[in-house]
């Protein structure tokens, strides 16, 4: 048996040409794919087997040129040429033209072929050229490119096995490099650098290519003239600027490369492309001007978000309540195994487990609803159209289209928002952008808003809106809104640049291809669970312990004295109540008496609660409440027949257990509160409490606030285990929205009013809480300079809008 | 007994996982190691 042979292959192109489409389905790596420029913002690999031999395939971010102005231009430049560790060099490249937009894209496919290494050509977009009338002679461009040129169609999967052929006899035979004239001067130019940098190889440490040479000469900025000039010094810099104005005589060298290349395209393509274009504007035309329009436009995207917010509250629903069944039930036969004298481990799993980390997972339907939303738009096509209608309002304040790409992104998540800004050229501009991007309210925000809007903000409609669905869309611009002023202060002050101009590429509609959606989808569900079963699991047992211990035993003592008191006064009371009726207290007669009546009693006080919660009409609520009444009092009538002499005591007997189980069960959340109090977590809650008390906060939503700065949604877990632990459950609630409707201050009245609410949702909308993100801007900034300065401004910027949000909407009443 | 064991080890293990996730974290911010959405990214080996 023979060894398969072993090689690499870059994937290289556009962005948005179906490049990620086309690398997944060579290669069945999942990987995310978005109609929309700039979505890949790293490279990824994968493994293609083509008959004996095994091809490692790296997907290079989309980019249109290899001018060594941003960084993902950068890393494709230095990929080809096997300049990242870890990465083998390329023996081969697969470079993706897309048909409707074949100039474009030739430009960066000339400077691929100039390196010289077996290439092959995927031509992508063919439908969309064909609607556009425009039809693309493959046989002619391979003639004219001198590289195989495969017309491909990924998601259908047609052409695979033609390119996969074509690879496979590239990579056997060597490569041609290409050679753009640029005019004698200048390419006189370029060899005579070249020479001057192989001079400095030994020093560089590798031998540089010719077509490096030509990108420093144009470029005249980047790493490699960097490297260049600290190994050659004044003698390389002087050498240089004298070639660079050879090359130029007096023209710009941009232009003269970009004058070169696009003639020899133009020649190209005059051989491979017919078009049937009359000047007719295409359907795609027609609804851009309306999708683009400067106030139907908007008015569209503002509608369009409305309506994915309301769809949140209205299609998660009967989802979240099935789950939180599910797993009250899960929890309770989980707890119910465990003998009831090991109560620390009942408590660790009831509310440290089951009370904690499984209350974060019943926000799962809403992350998918917004997912699913995203998912489409940008599948569709629209989020790019929403891009451009962005770009006019980013121009005032110092940034462009540019940024928009990665703050729209941070909405799903900040960290990979932070990594697409590696597509701005300009530092400061990225800096600014980088530091925007953790105000976006990304999805971890999602389940502290519903969460907080679906316990105190009502349910009632607003014209065709509901109020919830619209206070959730305002807080998603609570960050926008504070991002705004904060751009302007960044790049008018310390980060002052020019603004460079965006062109924006408006990709062809598509139809949502369901495959893309589901990928979505289940990355976003994957990674949301992956979360909850990690991070937040490992934090919810920690702040369990921290809330359960130390257990005060005269704290126990004390109150488990007072309910042995309260059992043994209650017994004495029922047999006396029974001997005055002439029963004794275990009389089979009194005890079938009992039992009739505390089932009237649940079946009338369910039938009230059900009427109360079903009728919004006051007057109609009253009628029927009379009428369960009158039932109720029919029902006793009958019980008194049945029954006779034994009802009288046995109704007492109900009504003094009543009484009796409500002051048992004050007890007990008397000692749970009083235990809370005293653990590790209740002192320095209390040590803190003064801080967020001006926020409307008590001890416990500022605990619970501090546990959630690794990841936003340990708030939910972290509230579930103190308000569970602090004895604040109520067995008639909806899960944790009830159990925080319910919560009570230390004065009897309730923790949580709207005013709180609000106020805890901006203090989250605004923070810094994210352990990941803080590290991603270190890594990307190369400084703790950027990470420390966006933590303290916008943990301030977080207290300030929640002290503010707190006394203004109390003021109002709220 | 066994009680107490079982939940020392539960809550240890809990302590455990966030230490090395506070140092991965502080690895991931010097390029140092892959994070979040970074797996076989060849910009992430390179520090900027």
């Amino acid at each position: 048996m023979t060894r398969p042979d072993k090689h690499t292959v870059a994937l290289l192109g556009n962005p948005n040409t179906g490049k990620s489409t086309l690398f997944t389905a060579l290669t069945g790596t999942r990987q995310k794919v978005a109609n929309f420029p700039g979505v890949t913002v790293e490279a990824k690999l994968g493994t293609l087997t083509l008959d004996d031999a095994e091809v490692t395939v790296i997907d290079l971010p989309g980019t249109y040129s290899l001018a060594a102005r941003s960084p993902d231009e950068r890393i494709a430049t230095e990929a080809l040429l096997g300049r990242i560790p870890g990465t083998p060099r390329p023996d081969g490249v697969l470079i993706v033209l897309d048909a409707s937009s074949l100039e474009r894209n030739l430009y960066l496919a000339t400077q691929v072929l100039e390196f010289g290494l077996p290439a092959v050509v995927a031509l992508t977009m063919v439908d969309v050229a064909k609607d556009r009338g425009i039809t693309v002679d493959a046989h002619a461009l391979s003639r004219q490119l001198g590289v195989p040129v495969v017309p491909v169609n990924a998601p259908e999967k047609q052409g695979l096995s033609d390119l996969r052929a074509e690879l496979h006899r590239a990579l056997h035979h060597p490569g041609q490099a290409l050679a753009v004239p640029f005019g004698d001067e200048f390419d006189e130019a370029v060899t005579d650098l070249h020479d001057v940098v192989c001079d400095l190889s030994v020093k560089l440490g590798f031998k540089p290519a010719r077509p490096e040479a030509l990108r420093l000469l144009v470029d005249g900025a980047g790493p490699f003239y960097d490297e260049c000039e600290q190994v050659g010094g004044q003698a390389f810099l002087d050498e240089f600027n004298k070639l660079r104005q050879r090359a130029s005589g007096g023209r710009s060298l941009s232009m003269i490369e970009a004058q070169g290349r696009y003639g020899l395209i133009g020649r190209w393509v005059k051989e491979a492309r017919k078009s049937e274009d009359d000047g007719r504007r295409t359907k795609t035309d027609r609804v851009d001007a309306l999708l683009t329009h400067k106030v139907w436009g908007t008015l569209i995207f503002v509608a369009l978000m409305l309506l994915v917010f309301q769809s949140i509250y209205s299609w998660a629903g009967p989802l979240m309540d099935g789950i939180e069944l599910g797993i009250g039930w899960l929890g309770a036969q989980v707890v119910n195994a465990i003998p009831e004298e090991m109560e620390t481990l009942r408590s660790l799993l009831a509310d440290g487990v089951f009370g904690g980390v499984a209350g974060v997972l019943v926000f799962l339907p809403q992350i998918l609803i917004l997912f699913l939303f995203i998912a489409i738009l940008e599948d569709l096509g629209y989020m790019s159209r929403a891009a451009f209608l962005m770009d006019r309002l980013m121009a005032p304040l110092g940034l462009s289209g540019r940024s928009f790409i990665p703050l729209l992104s941070a909405f799903a998540c900040a960290i990979p928002g932070i990594m697409g800004t590696r597509v701005i050229e300009d530092r400061n501009t990225r800096l600014t952008t980088i530091f925007l991007a953790p105000f976006m309210s990304c999805s971890a925000r999602l389940p502290v808003y519903t969460l907080f809007i679906a316990a105190f903000v009502p349910d009632d409609g607003v014209g065709p809106f509901n109020l919830q669905g619209l206070v959730l869309f305002a807080m998603y611009w609570v960050g926008v809104l504070f991002a705004i002023p904060t751009a302007l202060v960044l790049k008018r002050g310390i980060l002052k640049s020019k603004i460079t101009p965006f062109l924006m590429e408006l990709p062809s509609y598509k139809m949502p291809r369901p495959g893309a959606v589901a990928r979505v989808l289940l990355e976003r569900g994957g990674s949301f669970i992956k979360r909850a079963g990690t991070i937040i699991f490992a934090v919810s047992i920690i702040v369990w312990a921290l809330a359960y211990f130390p257990r005060d035993s005269q704290v126990i003592e004390k109150h488990d004295a007072a309910t042995q008191a309260l059992n043994e006064r209650h017994a004495a009371k029922v047999a006396m109540i029974a001997k005055s009726g002439g029963f004794t207290d275990d009389d089979p007669a009194l005890v079938a008496a009992i039992a009739d009546m505390e089932e009237l009693a649940a079946v009338h006080e369910e039938s009230v609660a059900t009427a109360k919660d079903e009728i919004d009409d006051a007057i109609e609520l009253e009628a029927a409440l009379a009428e369960r009444s009158e039932a109720f009092t029919a029902a006793l009538l009958e019980l008194k027949r049945r029954h006779g002499g034994a009802f009288e005591p046995a109704q007492e007997i109900h009504t003094s257990r009543a009484e009796h189980e409500e002051a048992v069960a004050g007890i007990e959340n008397a000692k749970a509160g009083e235990l809370l109090a005293g653990s590790f977590l209740g002192r320095a809650g209390h040590a803190i409490e003064p801080a967020v008390r001006p926020l409307g906060w008590d001890w416990r939503i500022g605990m619970a606030a501090i546990a959630s700065f690794p990841a936003r949604e340990v708030i939910i877990a972290t509230l579930g285990t103190i308000f569970n632990l602090g004895g604040e459950q109520d067995e008639e609630s909806e899960g944790l929205r009830g159990v925080l409707r319910n919560a009570k201050d230390e004065h009897g009245n309730p923790l949580f009013t709207l005013a709180t609410a609000l106020s805890v949702m901006v203090f989250f909308a605004l923070c810094a809480q994210c352990a990941a993100t803080l590290a991603v801007i270190r890594r990307e900034t190369n400084s703790w300079k950027w990470p420390a300065a966006s933590f303290v401004y916008m943990t301030t910027l977080a207290y300030i809008g929640a002290l503010v949000t707190y006394q203004v909407a109390s003021a109002l009443g709220a | 007994m066994l009680e107490y064991a079982i939940v020392a080890l539960v809550v240890s293990a809990a302590a455990a996982f966030a230490a090395w996730r506070v140092w991965r974290t502080l690895r991931v911010s010097q390029g140092k190691a892959e994070g979040h959405n970074c797996a076989k990214c060849p910009a992430a080996l390179k520090s900027e």
